[in-house]
């Protein structure tokens, strides 16, 4: 139940980060996949790493397709997301790292204590998240995600926004790379993650809430992928 | 035009003199030329790029491994690449991609009689090396005047204006749907036939036939190739010799080629309508 | 020719036609009103691009109410959108080739509607009058029997309303046209009969003052 819970929390920070990027950022960040998987790689140091890179990447990837459409944004992150692979496949010439875990009991339940770690980092995300998204500091996002071109034309700095937008959330995918892996790291380790997340974002981008019916969809998900 | 013909004919015929690996390599690029031209075709002429060819690619090379005769049913695909048309032409490629992948998860749990799984299965019909590539390369340049002469007929032309605008096709009385299908179904039987090729060529089929690297082959080869039809079989040699040549220093060198060409594509062709 | 029985059509709340009723013979007319009266949605739904929400679409004398676009315009309905809808990466002549299906006719509707200098070019460098004249032009190489022009005028300069307008006097009698406009008076000796449409429906009708 309660690693349920966990994984229903991180499908949804996936999935609102995937769908974020979407709707205030014009790009399907492919690119999670692999900030998952450096996440997870970086843990057999030292999983705060994780933060600072995933930053600098996100950061990276804004900087390289500010200037793109969609699709080809969404291709470059297709690019850097597979280079990023080689790159530690080629760093580590292994085909999978052994991580040790250890595990704690929450409520007579036995769960990992990284996964532990996830859930609290994905409902500290989503608390933040919805109290300033729907809060008059952040109605500038909801600007954009409504119309990219109109809000330039009236002075909102979309790109400014943009490069928080990828940066904080490509941080925070890699953050939580480092904690929802169980202990056996490879390199395509991010891309059943990030397919799910995918699916639930484009499910819930038909809701008239788009952001809260990602938990609902996330929660059903992690519901799915436990029972098969 | 000339000069490209002559090209062609050289990659085609001057590798088998050069011995048995030559031989293997030149197969694979030619496979890899056919789906690449498949993949063209839905692009270039009814424009839509699909991430997903290693779908048709992979399905007929599983279903001819295990039954031959079955390998028609492979055709399914068109309706599969019809429905995920119905996302639209932008999240079209995506869609295929992610299917790919999906597909590429669940062959890992694919067993038939005792066998499959991760270690797949063995292809049942053993044909020598020559002669496969010489059905293969007959094939290659029959995949390429076909596609090549659609193009340039009066349905090649309804295709290319159902690309352009399909309200304008209706407004007209050409229905858009029966063209994207009957285009579908073109694109499906050339993988089709790249997908049997590789099964003939490696003699076994594994869940790597629907992995990242043949979902994405065509496009990166397309890329490549600069998008013109005729330069597909180049790209394709370009690729495959690279990966082969470089593997032993750089594991999966092939990934660090698409990674290339995708964020230097992206770049370098900032308002491509299409990919 | 051309019959609508009690024809309605709702977007969400809104009632953009209120069980229109009309009933028109070969001719050429006009259909004109204030912004949101339904004009384009009553093009729209003849054409086939639009179901209606309840009513009866009838063309020499066959129901068409529920067919799609494609089947209507086989039928011989075309629409020319205000918004030119055409194939923007061929050329002139491919694009009136696609409609004709003949290149001779293709080349001789280019020269009837003054795209003959630009037959070899790719239309998405056309301007915009010159657009306009294509799409009417690829609409009159169908053969199509009843043309509906959706603010044909639109957009146009002076030089290009009075093209427009030397092409619709050569259509007159060649085709049936129903041609909205906010213009009427630009119409006068061209339409045979004027309808105006208002609130979503037809609130009045005078013949040709000319």
């Amino acid at each position: 139940m309660i690693s349920e819970l966990l994984t229903a929390f991180f499908y949804s920070v996936l999935s609102i980060s995937v769908l974020l990027c979407y709707r205030a950022g014009k790009i399907l960040n492919l690119s999670f996949a692999s900030f998952l998987t450096l996440g997870a790689y970086l843990s057999a140091f030292n999983a705060l790493l994780s933060l600072p890179t995933g930053a600098l990447a996100g950061y990276f990837l804004h900087l390289a397709t500010r200037k793109l459409n969609v699709a080809n944004s969404t291709m470059f992150s297709l690019g850097f997301a597979i280079a990023i692979e080689e790159m530690l496949r080629i760093s580590f010439r292994t085909q999978y790292l052994l991580i040790p875990m250890q595990r704690v009991v929450v409520l007579e339940e036995s769960i990992l204590e990284e996964h532990l770690l996830s859930g609290i980092i994905s409902i500290t995300f989503l608390a933040a998240f919805f109290t300033f998204f729907f809060s008059q500091r952040l109605v500038v996002l909801r600007i954009i995600e409504e119309d990219y071109e109109i809000s330039e034309i009236y002075g909102v700095r979309t790109e400014r926004i943009r490069a928080v937008v990828l940066t904080v959330t490509s941080s925070i995918v890699c953050l939580l790379g480092s904690f929802q892996h169980s202990g056996i790291v490879y390199p395509t380790i991010g891309w059943h993650f990030l397919i799910f997340a995918v699916i639930v974002a484009t499910i819930a981008n038909l809701a008239s809430k788009p952001y809260p019916a990602c938990i609902l969809f996330a929660s059903v998900v992690s519901w799915l992928t436990r029972l098969f | 035009m000339a000069y490209k013909a002559i090209l062609i004919a050289l990659l085609l015929f001057i590798p088998p003199l050069f011995g048995y690996f030559a031989t293997f390599v030149a197969l694979i690029a030619v496979l890899f030329a056919i789906l690449t031209v498949s993949w063209h075709f839905m692009e270039k002429e009814a424009g839509w790029a699909s991430l997903g060819h290693s779908i048709p690619f992979g399905i007929s090379a599983y279903i001819f491994a295990l039954n031959p005769s079955l390998v028609i049913l492979s055709l399914l695909c068109s309706l599969l690449f019809l429905a995920l048309s119905l996302t639209s032409r932008v999240l079209f490629p995506f869609a295929t991609f992610i299917i790919s992948i999906a597909f590429w998860q669940i062959s890992h749990y694919f067993v038939f009689d005792g066998k499959g799984g991760e270690e797949g299965f063995s292809v049942l019909v053993s044909i020598p090396l020559e002669i496969v590539y010489t059905i293969a390369a007959l094939l290659f340049v029959f995949s390429f005047l076909f596609v090549e002469l659609l193009s340039r007929s009066n349905l090649g032309l309804q295709i290319n204006a159902t690309r352009d605008d399909e309200i304008a096709s209706k407004s007209i009385g050409i229905n858009p749907v029966h063209l994207r299908v009957f285009s579908f179904a073109v694109s499906t039987i050339l993988a089709m036939i790249s997908g049997i090729l590789y099964a003939l060529t490696f003699g076994h089929v594994s869940p790597e036939v629907f992995s990242p690297f043949y979902a994405l082959f065509p496009f990166i080869a397309s890329t490549l190739a600069l998008n013109k039809r005729w330069a597909c079989l180049v790209s394709s040699y370009v690729i495959v010799a690279l990966s082969h040549a470089l593997s032993a220093m750089i594991p999966e060198v092939h990934y660090v080629i698409y990674a290339t060409v995708l964020m230097l594509f992206a770049v370098v062709r900032k308002n491509a309508e299409n990919l | 020719m051309l019959r609508i029985c009690d024809l309605s059509k709702v977007y969400g709340r809104t009632i953009v036609l209120r069980g229109l009723n009309l009933d028109l013979k070969e001719g050429t007319y006009c259909l004109f009103g204030p912004n949101g009266s339904g004009k384009t949605t009553l093009l729209k739904t003849i054409a086939g691009f639009e179901k209606p929400t309840s009513g009866r679409i009838f063309f020499e004398g066959r129901e068409i109410t529920c067919y799609p676009a494609e089947k209507i315009a086989k039928m011989g309905i075309i629409m020319a959108f205000q918004i030119p809808r055409v194939f923007w990466n061929l050329s002139v002549e491919k694009n009136l080739f696609l409609a004709s299906k003949n290149k001779k006719e293709a080349r001789e509707v280019a020269n009837l509607f003054m795209l003959g200098e630009e037959i070899e070019l790719e239309v998405k460098k056309l301007s915009q009058g010159k657009l306009k004249l294509l799409q009417v032009a690829m609409a009159f190489a169908t053969k199509a029997k009843l043309l509906l022009l959706d603010e044909p005028f639109a957009g146009l300069d002076a030089e290009n309303v009075r093209a427009m307008l030397e092409i619709l006097r050569e259509l007159k009698g060649k085709r049936s046209m129903i041609i909205t406009s906010h213009r009427p008076k630009l119409l006068h000796g061209i339409a045979d009969k004027f309808f105006e449409l208002r609130g979503g429906k037809i609130a009045g009708s005078y013949e040709n003052p000319f």
